[in-house]
């Protein structure tokens, strides 16, 4: 073989691999980076949200996938800190390639992420951060969606539930941090004729609430509404119920502690007659598609009594799915478009992404908790499903 | 403005109404003598051994877990309870027995960096441990029956469980006094912490001293879980923050002082409880502050002893 046969067999043979290259990067699995906290004490959360990703990914799979290609979830653990997020984020843009994501889970994280999403031009679906910062002013930008409703919608959603309780005057307690802050602004702008007699905000995984729970006993309220998540709402129920705070005030709870986890968790100690909100409650008796979801995710988690989390990001992978598939390509510039105004059956209801804020009309669940016949967990009763 | 007025307010009524200020001094009581329990055998591991424990949050963390487990064969009952807390106590330190024998007295002898590195590992095994056996869910352990509701004490009603906290600190901070400063074993363990080579050279068996010390030391960390545990939630991010808070007490008492912990703890109760009335959000920022500010005046913290001072 002269030297020019071999050359032109070579770049041939280069050619050829290169063209097969982006064949198989264009037949291959859409890659979905998976960003939440799987360790430490928001693992709970993240893991929940993992389990409606998973179980989303496995029935779009089995659908046939997305434009005729599976999805592949790449996850990765965020610790609740937005330095490790968007490190991971970085980490999975670079290495990876990945175009679309979805989490963080936290408001703080979120915000974080959501600046890489708008330097980078990837997709980013927020499936449970609350904060309107999130997606409000500078920080909208063509590649963030939120998903969960924002504090500014639950403010009004609240507002309607505390005049339901007959509130004639608040106490604000909570985390120091943005959502705290966002949600009691939001409830200070609606409440009318309602008083406010103090607000007392305790620094971020505060465990110690004994000082705030006797300035609350104090306090000339008689509803008190609170933010403290997770094990640290846990914490404060078995630190105020000794001093009778459930019995001389009602209480009305953000962040999601309506989760079936949280009631589950405190068993008989979680006191009756406390409002709360979820995202999701097994035992709601709605619509089908609702059943059917609940089945599927009884299935997959070897359990009936299932926690909120999941939902959050069934419906974000719902979302990422129909958008692919609306666009024809997983292009982030052309999905990002085709999220504004979508539209999906998700379990339930339809829910429909704003093509100007970015944000989903996500209803939540409202309901006050009391003890049940037969099991030592509480259920929320007077339950409503808001939109 | 509004919160330096809101501020000022709270001072006012709290002053003015002597129920409010005593609930708030017990709130404070409380609080220290929980972390007291559990900076105690982080400053007791530190004296003897001059091992820098972080993996002592991990300890309370399991100890809270293992409760939670003996309290789901028991029942919740008084006597299930005292098994949770003695049950943690041990099994931890059996535990830690393991670790010191099999692993840490490895690194005796080695530079501090290898130490620190090796308790740091241990932190991020047994938190993969923790959610390999109970998982990643919140736990809830209820305060024994005869410790639940609340006991008039002349004044106003108070937590009977955050009482018995009170009083705990005080019955374990006597109880080590005691063994240090009044028995065989005590003596023992201070002169290991002054010269372990002449102890050796005296027939004592060092090792045997080393172990018993890591492990009451862990022992005394899960049992303090295992306490703490009625007034918080179980859950894997427990360690995390109770760490810090141990070692802002035995950095401020001194390293290796059990009465520089016992005062490092009160402080540190009384600034975090009064601090969140009236410094807010400055309450984190206060308690490294007051860390800083005595560390310049007295490096070695309020009670321990300058290296000049040891020799």
């Amino acid at each position: 073989m002269t030297y020019r046969k071999a050359m032109k067999s070579c770049a041939l043979a280069l050619g050829t691999a290169v063209l097969a290259t982006a064949a198989m990067a264009q037949d291959g699995p859409i890659k979905v980076g998976v960003i939440l906290p799987m360790s430490g004490g928001g693992a709970y959360v993240g893991e929940g949200i993992y389990a409606g990703v998973d179980l989303a990914v496995k029935q779009v799979n089995e659908a046939g996938g997305v434009l005729g290609r599976p999805l592949q979830v790449l996850l990765r653990d965020e610790q609740l800190r937005p330095d490790v997020s968007t490190a991971a984020m970085r980490e999975l843009i670079t290495l990876e390639g990945v175009q679309h994501f979805i989490g963080p889970a936290t408001s703080a994280t979120s915000l974080a992420n959501s600046q890489i999403a708008r330097e980078e031009k990837v997709v980013n679906i927020s499936p449970s951060a609350k904060t309107e910062a999130l997606t409000a002013g500078d920080n909208l930008h063509d590649y963030i969606f939120q998903l969960a409703p924002t504090t500014d919608v639950d403010g009004v959603r609240t507002v309607e539930v505390l005049r339901g309780m007959g509130t004639e005057s608040i106490c604000f307690t909570g985390f120091d941090y943005a959502y705290t802050h966002d949600w009691f602004a939001a409830i200070r702008a609606n409440m009318g004729d309602i008083t406010e007699a103090g607000e007392f905000l305790v620094p971020m995984n505060a465990t110690d609430f004994s000082a705030t729970i006797t300035q609350l006993l104090s306090s000339d309220c008689d509803t008190i509404v609170g933010t403290q998540y997770g094990g640290s709402f846990i914490a404060f129920v078995k630190q105020a119920t000794p001093f009778g705070l459930f019995e001389s005030k009602k209480v009305l709870w953000g962040s999601n502690t309506g989760d079936h986890a949280v009631a589950a968790a405190l068993g008989a100690e979680l006191p009756s007659g406390l409002w709360a909100s979820a995202a999701d409650v097994w035992y709601y008796e709605g619509e089908d598609s609702h059943a059917a979801y609940q089945e599927a995710l009884a299935a997959y988690q070897g359990r009936k009594e299932t926690d909120m989390w999941p939902i959050t990001g069934y419906n974000a992978v719902k979302f990422l799915a129909a958008a692919i598939e609306a666009a024809g390509t997983t292009e982030p510039t052309a999905v990002a478009a085709a999220l504004e105004g979508l539209t999906i059956q998700t379990p339930l209801g339809e829910i429909t992404i704003d093509p100007e804020t970015n944000r989903a009309n996500s209803p939540e669940f409202y309901g006050r908790f009391e003890p049940q016949e037969g099991s030592d967990v509480a259920r929320m009763t007077d339950l409503r499903l808001v939109r | 403005m509004r919160k330096a007025r809101g501020a000022a307010a709270r001072c006012n009524r709290m002053f003015a109404n002597p129920m409010i200020l005593f609930i708030q001094v017990m709130n404070s009581l409380s609080l220290a003598m929980n972390l007291f329990i559990i900076a105690a055998g982080l400053t007791l591991i530190f004296g003897v051994l001059r091992i820098v424990n972080f993996a002592h949050g991990a300890f309370y963390m399991v100890g809270a877990y293992i409760a939670l487990s003996i309290l789901r064969v028991t029942g919740d009952t008084n006597l299930g309870f005292l098994l949770g807390v003695l049950g943690a106590g041990a099994l931890m330190g059996a535990m830690a027995f393991v670790v010191e024998r099999g692993l840490l007295s490895r690194l005796y002898d080695k530079e501090h960096m290898l130490q620190l590195l090796f308790t740091f590992a241990l932190v991020l095994v047994i938190k993969d441990l923790v959610k390999m056996i109970w998982g990643s869910g919140q736990y809830s352990i209820g305060a024994p029956p005869f410790l639940r509701g609340a006991v008039n004490l002349g004044i106003s009603p108070y937590p009977k469980y955050a009482l018995f906290l009170c009083v705990m600190g005080p019955i374990i901070a006597v109880a080590i006094w005691f063994f240090m400063e009044r028995t065989r074993w005590g003596r023992i363990l201070r002169a290991a912490r002054e010269d372990r080579v002449m102890l050796n050279a005296l027939g004592t068996d060092v090792k045997l001293v080393y172990s018993g010390v890591f492990v009451t030391g862990a022992a005394l960390a899960a049992m303090g879980g295992a306490l703490a545990a009625p007034r918080s939630a179980v859950d894997p991010g427990m360690d995390s923050l109770v760490i810090i808070d141990a070692f802002i007490i035995v950095i401020i008492g001194g390293l290796g002082s059990l009465l520089g912990s016992f005062v490092g703890a009160l402080i540190l109760g009384f600034l975090t409880v009064m601090g969140s009335i009236y410094l807010k959000e400055w309450v984190i920022v206060a308690s490294y502050v007051m860390m800083v500010v005595i560390l310049l005046v007295r490096p070695w913290g309020l009670f321990g002893k300058a290296d000049e001072e040891r020799h």
